[in-house]
């Protein structure tokens, strides 16, 4: 990821040194930065130090809350799934410092593959191979295990992640609509407080008429995001309690965070 | 028995205890709120539309009138989830500057609550007192940043300049005040019997309800959960930090003070860790393009303001802007509760619930 996250840099840096007209806003910001700049390997080695020296006293703290919050994680999976964050935490914190090895990283499984596959095992147990469109691992997003499930399969699945207890996401961190010109998607981030597992849920509705089942009867508080999304790209979310246009009000006209949407002012 | 009639009573828009504009819509039959309806929307200015035509660096500014009690952690978020997706290592120094500027913020924000939230139920010298110590706080992030309250400090890979000579020490002289001040808070009110019988037990929910209704911060460690991102998920360095995640176990609306005034200190104790590790010289920025571009695809990082969760989601497609911006912002999520909190309650815990939310409206609004 880093070798490739590199060429994309330099590559920007040197399309950037033509282009001056778009650049010069920001000028101003990096000629205060740039007298401090200096040779960044001295900087890095230690980081990694401090950073691998500070984590050991760490580690056996941060089980020790799912411990005690969760006195019935009797069963295996769960089990070794709540070990591997923290143990992978240093593989993380170091993976885009240690340039020595960049490749490796780009072909090694995430930190985070067994999970999905647990994940993957249970969905396809219960609702079938069927029901998923895709899922992988985002390394971008630090590594969130991201499922993206059919309009049709969406609750379902919604529903087992939130009542399985091998999965029990009991939180809905986020919920948000995304307009991608060809079709709306619907993100939403899950936490589990029972293993301490997160998890992106992903779905594609079409753009003309977007409708989707609502998700408040599993998380109470995807009502207001909800709202969000019907009010600013127009999806319409089946079943919801109360669906309204929550900031712009009734009366306004189109979706302001559709791509297509034309501005009242253009000068805004 | 009495017979009572159902009134209709607007609370807001502009209301001094809804600490901006927010209205609140209630129902009452006699002193009993049978219904409360929250209406938002006063102060949407479409932060997440304006962001699609900026580039990254652009954005900062903005990300500090959202939560303007606690920008810094605003702009945190902001270049987190950039450089989370350029894959960006920060120097050290940048990212302990990073921090003492956002737990001071988060001392300067919670004081402000704790202020204000006093006035609201009816005492007047703990605001007095509180933004006696947060116009330090403010001022010392001025020296730094260059303003007040919308700080526009944090680049992506770094801070925009090193602190100014002396500052170090200004801040590490404010920590024994503040401890003392915090003392005297606590005498002051902690131990005062009319506040305690106001909050004691007041808008108390369960920690089903509040994970059920993504509640985050103060608001969902009352309830006894033991969740801070600055310790189960760390960015940033907090995992070199010793300091405790402050719980309740009721879930009343003491209990939700005790944690905020319980994190003050704990912000104190990081700060002052943050002087012992502290390497006394440093880059304030790491190695990153001059035209900030996020690799095509999709990140949502979040951490913890001192309203809870803060969160940004990017979509890229690779170019100087983002393709779509979205700022989970905890107030929006934390007030969802508010209409089952207030139900069945007596008109007089209105005021003691709304403001033990903790809301701010530039947040809740976006």
């Amino acid at each position: 990821m880093t070798d490739k996250d590199k060429s994309q840099e330099t590559d920007s840096v040197h399309k950037d040194g033509g282009d001056h007209s778009e650049s010069e806003r920001q000028q101003r910001d990096h000629e205060a930065d740039k007298p401090s700049s200096g040779p960044p390997d001295k900087q890095d080695s230690q980081n990694e130090n401090a950073a691998t020296d500070s984590e050991n006293p760490n580690k056996p703290q941060t089980p020790h809350p799912t411990e005690e919050t969760n006195p019935k994680k009797a069963t295996e999976k769960p089990v070794s799934s709540e070990k591997s964050p923290p143990d992978d935490k240093p593989k993380r914190k170091s993976s885009p410092s240690s340039k020595s090895a960049p490749e490796k990283t780009e072909e090694e499984p995430s930190y985070n593959q067994p999970l999905l596959d647990q994940y993957l095992s249970i969905i396809e147990k219960d609702l079938g191979s069927m029901a998923l469109e895709a899922a992988y691992i985002n390394r971008l997003s630090k590594h969130v295990p991201t499922l993206v499930a059919h309009d049709h399969t969406y609750f379902q699945v919604a529903k087992l992640l939130r009542y399985h207890p091998a999965l029990s996401f009991n939180y809905l961190s986020e919920l948000h609509g995304t307009d991608l010109k060809t079709h709306m998607e619907v993100y939403l981030h899950l936490h589990s407080f029972e293993h301490h597992h997160s998890l992106a849920l992903k779905v594609k509705i079409e753009r003309d008429n977007p409708e989707l089942e609502t998700v408040t009867s599993l998380w109470e508080g995807a009502n207001w995001p909800e709202c969000e999304a019907y009010d600013l790209l127009g999806i319409h979310f089946i079943n919801h309690p109360n669906l309204k246009r929550i900031f712009l009000g009734e009366e306004w006209e189109g979706y302001p965070l559709r791509k297509d949407y034309e501005a009242y002012d253009e000068e805004v | 028995m009495l017979r009572t009639e159902e009134m209709l009573l607007n609370v807001g828009p502009q209301h001094p205890s809804t600490h901006g504009v927010f209205r609140l819509v209630i129902k009452i039959d006699g002193e009993i709120i049978k219904e409360a309806t929250p209406v938002i929307g006063y102060l949407h200015r479409g932060t997440e539309k304006l962001a699609e035509d900026l580039t990254y660096t652009q954005i900062i500014p903005y990300t500090d009138r959202m939560d303007y009690l606690a920008a810094m952690t605003n702009n945190y978020v902001l270049c987190h989830a950039v450089e989370t997706m350029m894959g960006v290592e920060l120097p050290d120094y940048a990212e302990y500057l990073r921090v003492l500027a956002m737990e001071l913020g988060r001392i300067a924000s919670h004081l402000v609550w704790f202020g204000t939230y006093l006035l609201d139920i009816g005492a007047v010298s703990p605001f007095l007192y509180a933004f006696r110590e947060r116009e330090r706080i403010i001022n010392l992030l001025n020296e730094l940043s260059g303003g007040r309250l919308t700080f526009n400090y944090m680049r992506v890979g770094g801070v925009k300049w090193d602190a100014p000579g002396g500052w170090f020490d200004r801040v590490q002289e404010f920590v024994p005040y503040m401890r003392e001040q915090l003392a005297g808070y606590h005498d002051l009110v902690g131990g005062n019997e009319i506040f305690l019988s106001r909050v004691k037990g007041v808008g108390v929910y369960s920690q089903e309800t509040a994970l059920q209704y993504s509640l985050s911060g103060a608001n969902l460690r009352c309830t006894g959960v033991d969740w801070d991102l600055r310790k189960h998920e760390p960015y940033s360095l907090y995992e070199r930090f010793d300091f405790k995640v402050i719980t309740g176990e009721t879930g009343d609306a003491w209990d939700r003070f005790k944690c905020r005034m319980g994190e003050i200190e704990e912000s104190l104790k990081i700060i002052e860790q943050t002087f012992d590790q502290m390497p006394a010289e440093g880059k304030t920025m790491a190695k990153v393009p001059r035209m900030i571009k996020a690799p095509p695809g999709e990140a949502y990082v979040r951490i913890e303001s001192p309203r809870g969760e803060i969160g940004c989601y990017i979509n890229s497609d690779g170019k100087k802007e983002p393709y779509r911006m979205k700022f989970r912002r905890p107030s929006f999520y934390n007030l969802q509760i508010l209409p089952k909190l207030l139900e069945g309650e007596n008109m007089a815990n209105l005021i003691t619930i709304l403001g033990g939310v903790d809301i701010v409206l530039g947040e809740v609004d976006g």
